[in-house]
């Protein structure tokens, strides 16, 4: 299933792109999902990140059916 | 008949993201409008302001600003939501902004203000506000630097 990637922060630098679309397979977990990303952009294996799900953040243990949009996430620094 | 007045619930969270500057004049205003609030009886802030840190003989001349807005919005919104479940009978007024894009170093990239009955809550629920901002809003920083680089900014 063709998912779009919105990617923050210096992980636009680590992955080369703001936003991308990527094929995936549905059902999956948050871990298996980050696994795939990784795989897809190597540089995000360098760096915490998380990962929310139409706007709602996945854990590892999270059992994602379909998605839309993944937002990619570092570390929060507002304020 | 119940003649007994409500205690103020006032949140002003819209837009939660600015791109035009927060400064002095924007406080000020918001004291001006809470001065209506006769239920308010101690107003706290607080003020984010970019620092000219040292990193590597270089400088930080501002931060770029950027975010996940729909996800810090909500956040932001349920802050608010959970503070006046908190506290059911206080008085309570709320306002909250972030900028995005470029902020020179010396300007506000934050800036929040409570009012409350009395102090204690004012202060409290600030420190509160800002302590959740800074770790469950999704923003993020690049910190610009004299010379022409940059490094991103980390918590």
């Amino acid at each position: 299933m063709r998912v779009s990637l919105a990617l923050y922060g210096k992980l636009t630098e680590l992955a080369g792109c703001e936003r991308a679309e990527i094929d995936l397979s549905f059902p999956t977990t948050g871990a298996a999902l980050r696994s795939e990303l990784i795989d897809h952009f190597p540089g995000l294996g360098t760096t915490p990140f998380a990962i929310a799900v139409d706007a709602a953040l996945a854990t590892d243990d999270s059992t994602i059916a379909v998605a839309d949009v993944l937002s990619i996430l570092p570390a929060y620094a507002g304020g | 008949m119940d003649t007994q007045r409500q205690p103020t619930r006032h949140s002003d969270l819209s837009p939660f993201f600015v791109e035009q500057p927060l400064g002095p004049s924007t406080l000020a205003e918001v004291y001006a409008r809470w001065s209506e609030l006769h239920d308010i009886g101690g107003i706290s802030s607080f003020v984010g302001q970019v620092r000219a840190d040292s990193h590597e003989n270089a400088t930080v001349s501002g931060i770029e600003f950027s975010a996940q807005q729909e996800m810090a919005t909500t956040a932001a919104k349920n802050f608010v939501d959970q503070t006046f479940a908190a506290a059911p009978g206080e008085p309570m007024a709320i306002y909250m902004r972030h900028r995005l894009g470029f902020v020179a170093t010396g300007e506000w990239p934050v800036l929040i203000v409570v009012g409350s009955a009395h102090r204690d809550a004012a202060f409290s629920v600030c420190r509160t506000l800002i302590d959740s901002l800074k770790a469950q809003c999704p923003i993020f920083g690049k910190e610009q630097l004299s010379g022409g680089g940059h490094r991103w900014k980390e918590a």
